[in-house]
C-alpha cells in the first residue's frame, strides 16, 4: 500500500478521486455544524451564549494537533522509507495545521476575555498550543531556508518528529499542571461528559474540518508534485542543451 | 443572542476568513503550478502536439 502510493501519478489519481468527496464533507460538515452551533444549540448554564465560540475553538484545536500528528507520521515515513510522496504530504499539511492552530488561539482568546477576564494567560495548555503554532511556522520556514529540496525535506522532517513531543504535553497539560483551562470533556476514557445538544454540532464541525484538511491536502500535494516535475523537466532540458 | 455574545461573530468571521483565505491561496497555487508545469513541458519538448502548436 505504502509503496503503491509512492508513485506520484497513482497518488495524483487517488487524490483526484477523493477531492470532490472531501469538498462535499467539508462544505456540509462545516456548514451544518457551525450553523447548528451558532443558531440552534442551547446556551451553556455557566458560559451562556459564549459557549458558541467552542464550536470553532474545539475542532480547531483537535485539527491543529491531528494535523501535526499526521505530519510527524508522514515525516517518519519519508525519513525511514525515503517515500517521496510522504514528504510532500507533510509539507502540504503544515499550512492547514498552522491555520487551525491560529484559529484555536484567536477564538480561545475571544472566549477567554469574557470568561476569564483576560485575553491571554501563560497557562500550560495555552502556552503549549502557542508552541505548536511556532513549530508549524518553523517547519514552513525550514522548507524555504534551503535551496536543495532534499536537504530541506530532511531538516523539516526531523523538526516535525522532534516537535511531536509537544502533542502529549498539550493533551495532558490540563492533568499534569494546575491550569485555568478546563480538563478534557469529549475525548476521555469514560466517554464525553457534555450534553448531546452541544456534542453533536461539535462532532459534525470536526468532521467538516477533517474534510477541509483532506481537500486542502489533495490540492497542495498536486501543486507540489507538479512543481517538482517542472523542476526536473527544466533540469533535463538544460542538460540536453549542454550535451547538444 | 444576549449576554456575552459580543465575541461570537468575530470568532466565526475570523475562522471563516482564515479557512477560505487558505483554500483560495492553495487553489491559486495549484493553478500557477499547473501553468508552470505545462510551460516546462513545452520548454523540454515533451509536449508533442501542444509544443508544435506553440512553436
Amino acid at each position: 500500500m505504502l509503496h503503491a502510493l509512492a508513485n506520484p501519478a497513482r497518488f495524483l489519481r487517488l487524490m483526484a478521486a477523493i477531492r470532490p468527496w472531501a469538498a462535499g464533507v467539508a462544505v456540509l460538515g462545516l456548514g451544518v455544524g457551525l450553523a447548528w452551533g451558532l443558531l440552534y444549540s442551547p446556551p451553556d448554564y455557566q458560559q451562556g451564549e459564549t459557549v458558541r465560540i467552542m464550536y470553532i475553538h474545539v475542532p480547531a484545536a483537535w485539527m491543529g494537533m491531528f494535523i501535526y500528528a499526521a505530519m510527524a507520521v508522514a515525516s517518519a515515513t519519508a525519513l525511514i522509507w525515503r517515500h517521496p510522496v510522504a514528504e510532500l504530504v507533510a509539507k502540504a499539511s503544515a499550512p492547514a495545521g498552522a491555520a487551525f492552530t491560529l484559529i484555536c488561539l484567536i477564538t480561545g482568546s475571544l472566549w477567554g476575555k469574557p470568561m476569564w477576564g483576560a485575553w491571554w494567560v501563560w497557562d500550560a495548555r495555552l502556552t503549549s498550543m502557542l508552541i505548536l503554532f511556532f513549530l508549524y511556522l518553523g517547519y514552513i520556514a525550514l522548507w524555504e531556508a534551503f535551496d536543495d529540496p532534499a536537504r530541506a525535506g530532511r531538516a523539516a522532517a526531523i523538526l516535525a518528529l522532534v516537535g511531536a513531543i509537544n502533542l502529549p504535553i498539550i493533551k495532558f497539560s490540563v492533568d499534569w499542571w494546575n491550569t485555568m483551562h478546563q480538563p478534557a470533556s469529549v475525548l476521555t476514557l469514560e466517554g464525553p461528559k457534555i450534553h448531546p445538544d452541544i456534542l453533536w454540532p461539535l462532532l459534525i464541525t470536526a468532521i467538516g474540518a477533517k474534510g477541509y484538511y483532506v481537500w486542502l491536502l489533495t490540492v497542495r500535494v498536486r501543486a507540489e508534485i507538479l512543481k517538482r516535475q517542472a523542476r526536473i523537466l527544466r533540469f533535463a532540458a538544460a542538460t540536453d542543451r549542454r550535451a547538444g | 443572542m444576549g449576554g456575552h455574545a459580543a465575541f461570537i461573530w468575530p470568532a466565526f468571521a475570523i475562522a471563516l476568513i482564515v479557512l477560505c483565505g487558505l483554500a483560495l491561496l492553495s487553489r491559486w497555487g495549484l493553478t500557477v503550478a499547473e501553468r508552470d508545469h505545462a510551460q516546462a513541458r513545452r520548454e523540454a519538448g515533451r509536449d508533442g502536439p501542444r509544443n508544435e502548436v506553440g512553436a
